[in-house]
C-alpha cells in the first residue's frame, strides 16, 4: 500500500473519538477510534489489499462482497484526503510597483510606530476603522511601513517595501486577515514562521487566562465580548485570534470589536458612547457597522494567555438559555474550517497536542445576565 | 490520553480485527468528519452586499 496517505498524526480527543491529521491535504479527520484503527490497517505498507480483505473474510466471517466493500470505502475516503486543495491566495505574477501612498497614517502600539500608506479611501475602509484607536499624528519615522493597494484589479499587500500577499477583490478578507497576522507579528516581536493558527474566534480574558468563542457568522461572537467587556473582562481578540507556537498562548489582536447594525440596540444600555461611535456602510447593500474600542488601554496589558476553554455561542432571541459540556467534536468542526492552521507537521502536531486539553462547551442564550454569569462561573472555575 | 506515536507501530492487523469484531467493523464506514482550515488567514467574509468593491 501507498505509504504516503497514511495519517501522519493521531490523537485521541475523547474516550471514543480521535482526530487525524492528513500531511498532504493538511486535512483533519475526526472518526470512532475503531474507524481509525481499520484505516491505519489498511494502510500498513507491508501488506496487500487482497490480504486485507482475506483476514476480514477469515478472521470475522464476512462475505467477500462487505469486505470488498469496506476496502472500496476506506479508498475512496483515504483518496480525498490526500488531494492538494488550491490555495485562497494567488501567486504573484508580475511583481508591481509599491505606488506612492496617497494617504498616510501612523499608529502606535504597544511603543511602536507602524506606519501605512492606502492608495484610496476605499483601501483604507478595509484596514483603518478597526485599529483607528490607535492612530496617531502622521509620523516620517516608523518601526514598520505597510503600503495596501490595487493593481489591475488585484489587492496588494507590502511590508517594509516588500510584497507580501495578493488577493481578487472579492478576498479583500483574506488580505485583512494577513494584514491582522503580520500586525500582529510587528506588535509582539515574534517570527512570522512560528504561527501555528489564526482562528475565526473572539477571544476574552480576565487578565489571566483567556477563553475562546466560536460560532458561524451571525451568531453573537462579537456582541457577547463586547458585553463580557462591559463587565470587566478583557477582549484579547475579536474575529481573528492567533496561535503562537513558542509559549502555545493566544496573543492579543488590539483592533476594535466589529458589531453589526443588528446589536446597536442590545448594547446601548452595557456600552456608553455606542449612538456616537462612527457607524461605516459598505457594499451595495449599504451594510451598517461600528467599531467599539478596547476600554482598557493595550500598553497596560499582558500580551498573551493560555486559554484552556473554548465556548460554541449561539444567541437565539426564541431560546431558553442554556450552557452545558460538549463532545470536543462538536467545537472542532465549527472552529477548524473557519480557521487558518499551519500546514506544517510540527505545527499540526502542536496543534493537536494543544486540542487534547481543551474543555469544549456550548452556550445557546436569549439572556444577556445569563450568558455573563456563565462567562464569570467559567473563568471562577477555571 | 496517549501521545502522538505513529499508527503503524500501534497495532497488528490482525490484532485489531479480532478486538474489533464483525459487527464493529460493519458499522464503523461512515462515521468519520473531514475538517479542511483554511489555506490562508482571513478575517470574516463580508455579509451579503457587503463588499466594498462590488
Amino acid at each position: 500500500m501507498n505509504t504516503k496517505v497514511i495519517p501522519k498524526l493521531v490523537q485521541n480527543i475523547d474516550e471514543d473519538n480521535v482526530i487525524l491529521w492528513f500531511e498532504k491535504s493538511n486535512n483533519y479527520v475526526i472518526t470512532s477510534k475503531i474507524q481509525s484503527d481499520l484505516i491505519t490497517l489498511y494502510m500498513n505498507p507491508d501488506e496487500s489489499r487482497d490480504s486485507f480483505v482475506h483476514y476480514l473474510y477469515e478472521n470475522m466471517g464476512m462475505s467477500n462482497n462487505d469486505a470488498n466493500a469496506i476496502c472500496n470505502d476506506i479508498e475512496l475516503f483515504v483518496g480525498n484526503l490526500n488531494i492538494s486543495s488550491d490555495d485562497d491566495t494567488q501567486a504573484i505574477a508580475d511583481t508591481p510597483n509599491i505606488p506612492d501612498g496617497n494617504i498616510r497614517n501612523s499608529y502606535a502600539f504597544y511603543g511602536k510606530t507602524i506606519n501605512i500608506n492606502y492608495e484610496s479611501e476605499l483601501i483604507k475602509s478595509l484596514i483603518h476603522p478597526q485599529i483607528v484607536h490607535h492612530n496617531i499624528t502622521p509620523s516620517n519615522e516608523c518601526d514598520v511601513l505597510f503600503d495596501v493597494f490595487k493593481s489591475n484589479n488585484d489587492l496588494y499587500l507590502a511590508k517594509n517595501g516588500n510584497i507580501v500577499g495578493s488577493y481578487k477583490t472579492e478576498s479583500f478578507h483574506f488580505l485583512q486577515g494577513r494584514f491582522a497576522l503580520e500586525l500582529t507579528n510587528s506588535i509582539h516581536s515574534t517570527k512570522i514562521d512560528n504561527w501555528i493558527a489564526t482562528f475565526h474566534a473572539s477571544t476574552i480574558s480576565n487578565g489571566k487566562e483567556a477563553v475562546m468563542i466560536i460560532g458561524d457568522s451571525g451568531n453573537g461572537k462579537s456582541t457577547l465580548s463586547v458585553l463580557l467587556m462591559a463587565h470587566g473582562f478583557d477582549i484579547l481578540c475579536d474575529d481573528f485570534t492567533p496561535l503562537y507556537e513558542d509559549n502555545m498562548e493566544l496573543h492579543r489582536y488590539p483592533a476594535a470589536t466589529s458589531i453589526k447594525k443588528g446589536a446597536f440596540d442590545a448594547l446601548k444600555q452595557y456600552v456608553e458612547n455606542i449612538d456616537k461611535l462612527k457607524t461605516h456602510t459598505s457594499g451595495p447593500k449599504k451594510v451598517n457597522i461600528k467599531y467599539v474600542p478596547p476600554i482598557l488601554s493595550y500598553d497596560d496589558l499582558q500580551s498573551s494567555f493560555p486559554c484552556k476553554n473554548i465556548v460554541y455561542v449561539k444567541f437565539d432571541a426564541n431560546a431558553k438559555s442554556s450552557f452545558k459540556p460538549v463532545s470536543p467534536d462538536k467545537i472542532l468542526q465549527t472552529l477548524i474550517p473557519d480557521s487558518w492552521v499551519s500546514p506544517k507537521e510540527k505545527h499540526a502536531l502542536k496543534f493537536m497536542n494543544w486540542l487534547k486539553d481543551i474543555n469544549s462547551f456550548e452556550l445557546r442564550y436569549s439572556d444577556n445576565d445569563f450568558a455573563i454569569s456563565k462567562f464569570e462561573s467559567l473563568f471562577k472555575d477555571s | 490520553m496517549k501521545n502522538i506515536n505513529n499508527p503503524q507501530d500501534q497495532i497488528t492487523r490482525k490484532e485489531a480485527i479480532k478486538k474489533m469484531g464483525k459487527y464493529a467493523a460493519l458499522t464503523a464506514i461512515g462515521t468519520f468528519i473531514i475538517l479542511n482550515p483554511k489555506k490562508a488567514q482571513a478575517s470574516s467574509p463580508p455579509d451579503p452586499g457587503g463588499n466594498p468593491f462590488d
